[in-house]
């Protein structure tokens, strides 16, 4: 009986080799396909989804490229954001700004599943500077807006009297604020045509 | 169907053929002496590997029938072993087989029980087989293998009397109602190659022997078949009808043996055992006399065949299944091919309708999400500038009172930056960030009326809670804290002006304010 039971065995690897390795041909040829089909599906709605694609590059393409201008789109302008701060001071007529900026980090407060979630960055940095009147504070940040030195959000600030008298005296820090910003950038993603 | 080897054993001789392909291929005799046993053992050899079926052509036989109770299983077959061993204590060639049901009310079996009475003639030739170790599936008697001749010839006569001229002698096999029941073995020595006259009589004394065992009555018709394989029975026919009235004969001649059988002329021209081997090649008695020592072997190679047979139906049943699978992966191949040239013309399409689109840096869809992200961004931020607004009215309103400090958070954290002990009550959806608003103030010219500073403490947080965009006000710190909780201590001696009535006070927005 050995004869006969070797022969059984290797029957049964040469089945099993066999059909598994035929199985794996064929469902990897089955992948294949579903690919292949999934491929043809995207090119079939790129194609015929093209003039809606027209009219989404001609209505955020100009956008786009203010973006870019801004400094929104690309590497950070840390350069424009200083002498934004620079100018904004000067055209607010205060006493000079002190900043401290962060390292760059991703920005949390996309949605979940955003595409761009994790293109999406920001430079956290505070300002502290000197102020006679509240009103100043926010003569301050539209001076800076004015300059487009970059996108970028206010997450907080404070104001602290310096002196006791209820009146605000001129030409001196009567206040002193300190404001936390985040500098907003994205990375550009250049996807073939 | 596999080969085998067919041996028709008498004490003349040994008629051995090979079966192969449903048809005996060759014919070999070999006399019952020391050069026939040689000339066996030099055959065997070159016969390996095929099992050996083994016809009893013998006077030594006994067939007799016993009826038993009706019992079933393991108490059959030892009911049945002890009845064996009872009758046939000198041999161990012996079987059984169940024949019918008595019609009696107590419905016993009926069994057959036959047996090879001179174990000896079979010596000389199984010594040369265990010699040669090849497989022995069975021993059977020539008047069982005889009893496939009913339905190839499609005989039905209740009374049916077979006779055939073998190498042992004149066999007179006897069927009542198509069954076995009684055979016959009238040796040839002595008697001349014509003897028809000789066989009539052997045949009427048959036919007187049946009706004395009152197995047929002397006025039933007796069919008798004649078999003549060399011719040597041609006149046999009119010889048996001669003066007996009750008897019918039918002849078949070599002509019709072998195109009845599709036995090959020279085959059957070589022995006269040939009908019978070739009866056993097609299909072996249950009866089978060989004890379970002697087919132990071939239990062996029968299992053995059985593996390889399985074997070969595994690879077979294999080899379609993959034939299959290639079969079905080319097919989703080649319509994969057609899938993927109809994605290449859609892709050529799209760039031709491409081409015609303004320069963009990346794509339309990139273009949508970073302009939408950085709305999104833009549609988020806030400024201080509405707090202060609502601080100022409130201040506008409330002379007493000197602000000292402002802080203002846009946060997502339940409590934000404010005192956590106020902002229990508050909790915003961390989806949604709000704004916080803290005042720091104290009242001004504090003279140690704490009772007033608290009631314009109060007016103050209810003019700011006034607001249509705050939430909530809490005041998290009083000049005098007079909570059952806290410990207190100051002095009424305390001198007026230098007092202070310190205060602070958390502003929560609404969402999405």
């Amino acid at each position: 009986m050995r004869l006969p039971v070797i022969a059984l065995v290797i029957a049964l690897v040469a089945s099993y080799a066999m059909v598994e390795y035929t199985s794996q041909q064929h469902l990897q040829s089955s992948k294949r396909y579903q690919n292949d089909q999934t491929a043809l599906r995207d090119a079939q709605t790129r194609f015929q989804r093209s003039g809606d694609e027209r009219q989404t590059v001609l209505h955020y393409l100009q956008t786009y490229r203010q973006l870019e201008k801004l400094g929104f789109v690309g590497v950070e302008q840390r350069l424009n954001w200083v002498e934004g701060l620079r100018s904004a001071n000067e055209k607010a007529g205060l006493f000079g700004v002190d900043y401290q900026i962060g390292a760059q980090e991703s920005f949390p407060y996309l949605a979940k599943g955003d595409p761009l979630g994790d293109r999406v960055r920001r430079s956290q940095m505070k300002v502290a500077l000197g102020l006679v009147h509240e009103e100043d504070l926010m003569r301050f940040f539209g001076a800076l807006a004015a300059q487009r030195p970059g996108l970028y959000t206010l997450n907080g600030c404070s104001m602290d009297r310096v002196t006791k008298e209820s009146a605000p005296a001129a030409r001196q820090q009567n206040l002193k604020a300190s404001c936390e910003l985040s500098w907003m950038t994205i990375d550009p993603e250049k996807a073939a045509k | 169907m596999a080969a085998k080897l067919l041996i028709c054993v008498s004490s003349e001789q040994a008629t051995v053929a090979i079966w192969r392909r449903r048809r005996l291929v060759s014919c070999n005799l070999f006399e019952n002496d020391e050069k026939g046993w040689s000339g066996f053992r030099n055959f065997l050899e070159q016969a390996q590997g095929l099992p050996i079926h083994i016809i009893v052509d013998t006077v030594e036989e006994d067939f007799r029938f016993e009826t038993l109770p009706h019992v079933r299983g393991r108490d059959r077959s030892e009911m049945v072993g002890r009845k064996l061993k009872q009758l046939y204590r000198a041999t161990p060639y012996y079987s059984y087989a169940l024949q019918e049901r008595a019609t009696g009310k107590r419905r016993d079996d009926r069994y057959l029980f036959a047996a090879l009475t001179n174990p000896e003639l079979l010596v000389p030739w199984l010594s040369a087989i265990e010699a040669a170790a090849l497989p022995v599936s069975g021993i059977y008697p020539l008047a069982l293998v005889s009893v496939t001749l009913i339905d190839r010839l499609k005989l039905k006569h209740p009374n049916l009397l077979v006779i055939t001229k073998d190498a042992a002698g004149l066999r007179q096999t006897f069927f009542k109602n198509l069954k076995f029941r009684i055979s016959r073995l009238t040796p040839l020595s002595g008697v001349a190659e014509q003897a028809d006259e000789h066989y009539a009589e052997e045949i009427g004394n048959t036919r007187m022997y049946l009706d004395a065992l009152t197995v047929t009555h002397v006025d039933d018709m007796l069919e008798i078949v004649v078999l003549d394989q060399n011719g040597s029975l041609a006149g046999l026919a009119s010889a048996i009808m001669d003066g007996r009235p009750n008897v019918n004969c039918q002849y078949f001649g070599a002509a019709d043996i072998r195109s009845r059988f599709g036995i090959a002329d020279a085959i059957l021209q070589s022995s006269v055992d040939v009908l019978h081997l070739h009866l056993l090649g097609e299909q072996a008695p249950a009866l089978n006399l060989a004890p379970a020592h002697l087919t132990r072997t071939y239990q062996r190679f029968a299992a053995g065949r059985w593996v390889y047979a399985a074997s070969a139906m595994l690879v077979l049943a294999a080899a379609i299944w993959s034939g299959l699978n290639i079969y079905q992966a080319r097919d989703i191949d080649a319509k994969s091919a057609v899938v993927q040239q109809q994605t290449r013309d859609y892709q050529t399409k799209y760039l031709e309708v491409t081409a015609q689109f303004p320069e963009t840096p990346t794509t339309a869809e990139n273009l949508r999400r970073t302009v939408e992200t950085a709305e999104h961004i833009q549609a988020r931020a806030r400024s201080p500038e509405p707090m202060f607004e609502v601080i100022s009215h409130a201040l506008d309103a409330s002379p007493e009172i000197l602000l000292q400090g402002l802080e203002w958070h846009y946060t997502d954290e339940p409590s934000g930056k404010a005192d956590s002990k106020s902002a229990k009550s508050f909790q915003p959806d961390p989806a949604n960030p709000v704004q916080i608003g803290v005042v720091k103030g104290e009242i001004n010219r504090f003279a140690g009326d704490y009772r007033r500073a608290m009631e314009t403490i109060q007016t103050f947080t209810q003019l700011i809670a006034q607001n249509n965009a705050v939430a909530e006000v809490k005041v998290t710190k009083l000049p005098l804290d007079v909570r059952s909780e806290s410990g207190l201590n100051g002095s009424t001696t305390a001198t007026p002006g230098k007092l202070t009535a310190q205060f602070e006070i958390a502003v929560y927005f609404k969402s999405g304010v």
